[in-house]
């Protein structure tokens, strides 16, 4: 007998009366031995978290879980509200995304690592601050004494989700459960958070990992679960899912992985998207260059001596990790910030030098879709007022506004039924159309992209890119895409810049750069891409 | 060093704000249509033009205008608040003496109502039961009654109807406890519907999912982690709260006929006591300063984020 044994798992949310009640999840069944790793994926919805949130009890006082839960022979579902408490953290460990905010911002690294061992009374209080020590050492932080008193906004995102996996680790639970954990994080740490737990997998703890990303999960998983609407659609070993699959489902999470293979192609559709139509109308010249711009905070230069050309029409990838300086650099392309020393100029005219009442007329060229479009946005404005205001911003008569807006709806795939929504009535995927069409109220000729899609699962993300390149085609947009992930800058960019450390360390056109890197930093980050086994049917 | 720094900035700012209270009032009173010998003597007696010359020597008013300002400021950076003009003391002499009074009444009123908040938070935050539904329309009850409202009932039913505990007056602890559960009962609504808006808030975060899948209690997430998240908006509405309470407990200082400075305050109003006047809205300023102060220094120990941003 396996582990972990989940038969017939069906979770119900009941909703304020009968038709409102959503089945999350039905009839999943799975089973997990030590030293074993299981992934479920699948898009948002999908059923996946709520079925890790039934596996330690907490999916919620509206959930309605039925069928067998059963660890180690014992049937976790029929426990007590009681007996449930000493199993969590004790015998099932459950690390989240994000450790800024899945680690208590208030306190003290080392207290809570130190909880689920206080909690459970597994030493006695004087070995307590050791053995943190040493799960924070075995998690591969360094110095872990003196990080004991650190909060969780003072580490990096990669030490951060090593401090949470050390605080599930604490009561060395025989099974760990990491729902997205490495969301949030860029492709560097990300890989090294993905051979950590690797690690844990090899020292014999049973893994069960949640994932938006069939790449992600690729390497670590022994067998995958793909689930939709709350069903497991297909489940196989990863070379079953990935050479065979059976599911068309599953076939479209594989399309939708961007990645070179897929360049010119509908993510969604799969389908040619066609060569663009209107490259002859767009004079090819530079419409934006930055001339050795240099832009410092305290002692650290965020961008130093950056000098690149945009060309009409064109999509420029820039893509570097986490604090190379990417959104610094997007930032003084959209003249939000002003360069120390060097120049940006917008169509052969000074744009950095600008005083700001003199940019203000000609801000609407450069429009920007941001990574969150939740915190973009007024909660309070409906879709109507957000595009009211740009339509407003741009000078449009206030007769042609009502045409206007459906017009631009129309063009980023959504209906007059949006109009009326708030953000936090749509789904990320909405709400990230909803920021381009605000963007294109404003007749931009150059759209900056910051991250706009890290934040979407794979399926979402899909769309959104297929919308990005439709458009750029159709009104000849130039583009500058600023992303961690070199998958998705390799399917959309026809050039591409290597952000490091504030400097660019190597420039091209993305087929060259990423297909035979000449800088060791491009290697390092071509590494650490999570890959697709070969012979991937796509 | 930056917290040096940044303390040494925010004197500075308070500073600023105490000169400029005492100029406006000083300019306030300018403006008011009475006269001070009047005021000095009462307003029935005569008064001949050599003693109404000789009184106003003597409180300096026969100086030109910018010197009376002049004095006046110098006279307040050294401590020194003037002279009453009805009660012949000096200002401070006035204040210190109604001053214990007071803070003693602040300090447990707000002690009170803080106590009551974390009970009804940590008990009733992230859940939705019938215990939060009667603590809920408490707290609307608590909101919305006038706090003199609260103190006559509080007297009706505790001194009238069952003598338990005294009308009036300053009869140690006794008298305190009426007044204190009026002030504390009016504060309490306010301090607890924040906390648990803002408990519940942290109870939807993932950290606090996190602190769950560690096998603690959904008391025990409320009492380790959520309860320091409340903490941070109460800091600041009991602070000014209590700052509001040391310059002007005055109508429950009234209702219930104790000494203080809400009941000087009115009387200096009435009596046209410029210097109490005066003596006091600096005195008040002061006290929001230095609070404002405090409660900076105390976001810092309770918010470590706050402290990476100085």
């Amino acid at each position: 007998m396996a582990l972990l044994e989940v038969r017939d798992l069906n979770i119900r949310f009941l909703g304020r009366s009968h038709e409102d009640d959503v089945q999350a999840v039905r009839g999943l069944s799975f089973s997990l031995d030590a030293g074993e790793c299981v992934a479920i994926v699948g898009e948002s919805g999908s059923g996946k978290s709520a079925t890790a949130r039934a596996l330690v009890g907490l999916a919620g006082d509206n959930a309605l879980v039925a069928g067998s839960v059963s660890l180690a022979g014992r049937e976790l579902l029929k426990l007590s509200q009681r007996d449930w408490l000493g199993v969590r953290g004790r015998n099932i460990g459950f690390v989240l995304q994000d450790a800024l905010v899945s680690l208590d911002p208030l306190r003290k690294i080392g207290r809570e690592v130190a909880e689920t061992i206080e909690r459970h009374r597994l030493l006695p209080r004087d070995e307590v601050k050791g053995r943190v020590v040493e799960l924070l050492t075995q998690v591969g932080i360094a110095d872990a004494e003196t990080r004991l008193g650190a909060y969780a906004h003072q580490l990096s995102g990669g030490l951060r989700q090593r401090a949470l996996i050390a605080s599930a680790l604490s009561g060395d639970p025989g099974l760990l459960i990491a729902d997205e954990p490495t969301t949030a994080l860029d492709v560097v740490v990300q890989a090294q958070i993905l051979k950590l737990l690797n690690g844990m997998k090899q020292a014999g703890k049973a893994l069960l990992l949640i994932s938006h990303d069939l790449a992600v999960v690729a390497e670590l998983a022994d067998r995958i679960i793909v689930m939709k609407d709350g069903v497991a659609v297909e489940s196989g070993t990863p070379t079953q899912i990935f050479s065979n699959p059976q599911n068309d489902y599953t076939r479209a999470l594989l399309a939708a992985i961007p990645s070179a293979r897929t360049r010119g192609r509908s993510l969604v559709t799969g389908s040619g998207g066609g060569e663009s139509t209107d490259v002859g109308l767009v004079p090819r010249l530079p419409v934006l260059e930055v001339d050795g711009a240099i832009r410092t905070f305290g002692k650290r230069a965020a961008v130093d001596d950056v000098s690149l050309t945009v060309v009409a029409g064109e999509t420029l990838g820039i893509v570097g990790a986490s604090g190379s300086g990417k959104t610094t650099l997007a930032r003084l392309i959209m003249g939000l910030e002003a360069p120390d020393s060097g120049s940006v100029t917008l169509k052969g005219e000074e744009w950095s030098a600008l005083h700001e009442r003199q940019r203000r007329p000609l801000r609407h060229l450069v429009q920007l879709v941001s990574q969150d479009p939740m915190s973009a946005f007024d909660p309070r404005f409906t879709v109507e007022r957000i595009l009211d205001e740009a339509l407003e911003a741009r000078g449009f008569e206030r007769s042609s506004w009502s045409e206007r807006r459906l017009a631009l709806l129309k063009s980023v795939g959504l209906s007059e039924a949006h109009l009326s929504r708030r953000p936090r009535q749509l789904s990320g995927g909405q709400r990230q159309r909803v920021a381009i069409a605000r963007a294109l109220a404003m007749e931009p000729e150059i759209l900056v992209c910051d991250e706009p899609v890290s934040a979407l699962d794979v399926s979402t993300q899909a769309q959104v890119l297929d919308l990005l390149l439709d458009l750029k085609r159709r009104l000849g947009l130039t583009i500058v895409f600023v992303s961690h992930d070199l998958g998705v800058v390799q399917h959309v960019s026809d050039r591409v810049v290597v952000m490091n450390e504030g400097r660019i360390v190597e420039e091209g056109a993305v087929e060259e750069v990423l297909a035979s890197p000449r800088h060791d930093y491009t290697r390092a980050l071509l590494a650490a891409q999570p890959r697709l086994p070969e012979g991937v049917a796509g | 060093m930056a917290l040096a720094k940044e303390l040494f900035t925010r004197l500075l700012a308070g500073a600023a704000v105490l000169w400029a209270a005492a100029s406006l009032a000083f300019i306030v009173l300018q403006l008011l249509p009475s006269d001070p010998v009047q005021v000095i003597y009462g307003a029935d007696s005569t008064v001949t033009p050599e003693m109404r010359d000789r009184i106003r020597a003597d409180f300096g008013l026969d100086q030109p205008l910018w010197r009376q300002y002049a004095g006046f400021v110098g006279r307040t950076v050294t401590g020194d608040l003037g002279t009453s003009y009805q009660q012949r003391r000096t200002v401070v002499s006035i204040i210190t003496s109604e001053l214990g009074s007071t803070i003693t009444l602040a300090s447990l009123a707000v002690l009170l109502a803080f106590s009551m908040a974390v009970l009804a938070t940590l008990a009733t935050a992230g859940r939705d039961n019938w215990l939060r539904r009667v603590i809920s329309s408490l707290e609307l009850v608590s909101v919305s009654t006038p706090a003199f409202w609260i103190g006559l009932l509080l007297l009706t039913f505790f001194s009238f109807q069952w003598p338990i505990f005294p009308v009036v007056g300053d009869q140690g602890w006794k008298s305190l406890v009426l007044p204190v559960a009026t002030l504390g009962i009016a504060l309490f609504g306010t301090l607890s519907q924040v906390m648990r808006n803002e408990m519940d808030q942290a109870l939807e975060q993932p950290f606090a999912l996190t602190a769950r899948t560690r096998g603690l209690s959904l008391w025990a997430v409320r009492w380790r982690h959520a309860l320091r998240h409340a903490l941070i908006p109460a800091l600041t509405i009991a602070a000014e709260t209590f700052g509001a309470l040391l310059a002007g407990a005055i109508i429950t200082e009234q209702v219930f006929g104790r000494p203080g400075l809400g009941r000087i305050t009115l009387q200096a109003v009435r009596n046209q006591d410029i210097p109490v006047v005066l003596g006091v809205v600096l005195f008040s300023a002061f006290v929001f300063v230095t609070i404002n102060i405090i409660v900076d220094l105390l976001y810092r120990v309770v918010d470590p984020r706050l402290r990476a941003r100085a």
